[in-house]
């Protein structure tokens, strides 16, 4: 069983050449569940998810991994903490196949001078057929990543990300292009790691929200405006107005 | 579900391998004309050169181009080693380097003191370059720098060698060079030039190499370096050191590389600025373009290929004066028709023929 473990973040800030994008956020995430956040355009979500795995500084406030404080560490030993981030735009290595793509997320051993003597014959096939099988790219497996689908792709971050079973998995739109059939497999999949892990999922399709999520978190303008379970969150007037012009969010 | 694991053992992804050690091999049987043997055996040096750059451009994503760097820092200490070797003009044998004589210098420098012994000359031809190399991209990955701006790094790392080795005249004999060296000689064996024994040397060089370059990108280290070539940032967020890896893979090249240049200056018989100018090192990269830079043995025949057209080209009369337009006609037909350069071309060949095969037996092995 893998370890849990407790993210919150107090008064984080980050700007850009003046422009405050996430502006004093204070978040508490439970070592289980799922937390999506949602929130307009701009809101600062994915920057949020970048401050909190090292791909942004914050400029001020504190990121908390277990009550330490994670801000200065650099972003790959972030990922061995156990912080594990998907990105918006599926982010997977086109020349290599799928199993090889899965086989680089097993983090066995990470000194490139020890891996010079560790060879793909002791690949762990078994693992990766059991991480691929479990995401549905069992029959992709021989097949370059730069002929998956805008979903396979998709699937294919999730796979690796997901591999390495980190504490915390950090989640920039996953549904994103996918089919409906897709989406309900993916809320499958989540609604079961989050037993076992914290998941923080940013996403715009609030049916997708609706079947994954135990709390919701709104953002808006760089600030939480408001948190709460999605039926809370959906009656709430502030995060109405808030979205407004795009005819409510629900 | 085996297929996937592509082991140096596995006969028909090594194919080309096996098949360009053998054909480069069996050059001597064949090429009587010590010139052209000679000839041959600079193309192979020059196409160790070019399985560097195809293990640090091809595989790891980083256009290095001060890749002849490396290699003629190599073929420096080896022209260093072997000029100890000569029986001096001016002082005698065991004295002072002719060109040091010309300059006024009166001691041995400092520099020059490991390269009395061939142990040495050999770590620090291969080590050497290595380390520069790896504290280099130590600088430059360590702060993030990506895409065309590592090219120009190393490109004017480059010229700041070059500028130093041309002007530390006492030391390096400047723009002449290091020439009038002796023949390597191993424990009584001497290698001439023109004859059979350095193109094996040459070949043995191409050997290594090749197995080398292989069993880096065979293993786990080969997979992330290239993993890192497709999104750096993917690799990182997965918890590895990007930039260590970066680092490894351009002093492995850098180490290849070097002992390129010794070899080339056992083959030609001397070393000069031209083995590390921006000239050669840019040529590299065309060599790699027009074999396929995702391919060892397609690099390396691509630099066979070019260097000799190139020579047999501009030695003819008739192609005195067009013969660097022939050449750029050659690379533009490359780039439009094969953009994966000559392995490309030998993978659609290899289907094609496969193809075939199966159509006349019925279509059954399908």
């Amino acid at each position: 069983m893998k370890s849990l473990k407790k993210l919150s973040t107090r008064n984080v800030v980050v700007e850009f050449s003046g422009f405050r994008a996430v502006d004093e956020v204070s978040l508490d995430i439970e070592a289980q569940g799922l937390v999506c956040l949602i929130g307009p355009n701009g809101a600062g979500k994915t920057t949020m998810l970048d401050c909190i795995c090292g791909k942004t500084q914050n400029k001020a406030g504190g990121i908390f991994l277990d009550g330490t404080d994670i801000s200065s560490v650099p972003e790959f030993r972030r990922s061995r903490l156990g912080i594990g981030r998907k990105f918006q735009t599926p982010s997977v290595f086109d020349g290599l196949t799928v199993a090889e793509n899965i086989w680089v997320s097993l983090r066995k051993e990470t000194n490139p001078f020890s891996n010079l003597s560790n060879f793909y014959l002791s690949m762990d096939e078994e693992w990766v057929a059991g991480v691929s099988e479990m995401l549905g790219l069992g029959l992709l497996l021989d097949k370059k990543a730069e002929y998956l689908s805008h979903g396979q792709r998709q699937w294919l971050e999730i796979a690796m990300v997901v591999a390495q079973s980190p504490a915390i998995i950090l989640m920039d739109e996953p549904a994103a292009g996918m089919t409906a059939s897709e989406k309900l497999k993916t809320a499958e999949i989540f609604n079961s790691l989050k037993k076992s892990h914290s998941l923080v999922v940013v996403d715009h399709d609030m049916g997708f929200v609706r079947d994954i999520a135990d709390q919701v978190i709104v953002m808006h303008q760089g600030k939480v405006l408001a948190e709460g379970t999605v039926e809370e969150i959906s009656k709430d007037e502030s995060v109405k107005s808030a979205y407004l012009g795009s005819k409510g969010l629900v | 579900m085996t297929d996937r694991i592509y082991s140096m053992l596995n006969p028909a992804r090594t194919l080309p391998l096996w098949l360009t050690i053998l054909v480069v091999f069996v050059v001597p049987l064949v090429v009587d004309d010590p010139f052209w043997l000679n000839k041959f055996s600079g193309y192979i040096c020059l196409g160790i050169l070019a399985i560097a750059l195809s293990l640090s451009w091809g595989y790891g994503g980083i256009l290095n181009l001060g890749q002849a760097m490396s290699f003629g820092l190599g073929s420096y200490c080896m022209a260093m080693y072997l000029k100890l070797r000569t029986d001096a003009v001016h002082t005698g044998s065991g004295g002072l380097p002719d060109f040091m004589v010309w300059n006024n210098v009166e001691t041995l420098p400092l520099i020059w003191e490991p390269f009395h012994f061939l142990g040495s000359t050999l770590i620090l031809g291969i080590f050497g370059p290595a380390i520069l190399a790896y504290l280099i991209g130590s600088f430059v990955f360590g702060g993030r720098v990506t895409g065309v701006f590592v090219a120009i790094i190393t490109l004017a790392a480059l010229v700041v060698v070059n500028l130093i080795v041309i002007d530390q005249q006492f030391v390096t004999g400047g723009f002449n060079g290091i020439t009038d060296l002796a023949f390597l000689n191993i424990f009584g064996y001497e290698f001439d030039a023109y004859g059979t024994s350095s193109f094996y040397l040459a070949f043995a060089g191409l050997v290594v190499s090749l197995l080398v370059a292989n069993w880096f990108i065979n293993s786990r280290t080969g997979l992330i370096t290239q993993a890192i070539r497709d999104d750096e940032n993917r690799v990182r967020y997965l918890g590895y050191n990007v930039s260590m890896y970066q680092c490894l893979v351009m002093g492995l090249s850098a180490a290849i590389a070097g002992l390129g240049g010794m070899i080339y200056t056992v083959v030609m018989e001397f070393a000069s600025p031209t083995f590390l100018d921006v000239k050669i090192s840019l040529a590299v990269v065309i060599w790699c373009a027009v074999g396929g830079r995702q391919s060892f043995v397609g690099c390396f025949w691509g630099a066979v290929l070019i260097n000799g057209v190139q020579g047999s080209l501009s030695e003819t009369e008739l192609f005195l004066e067009t013969w660097t337009l022939l050449m750029g006609l050659l690379f533009i037909l490359v780039v439009l028709f094969l953009p994966r350069g000559l392995a490309g071309l030998s993978e659609i060949l290899f289907r094609k023929f496969r193809a075939n095969k199966s159509t006349q037996s019925g279509g059954l092995n399908s």
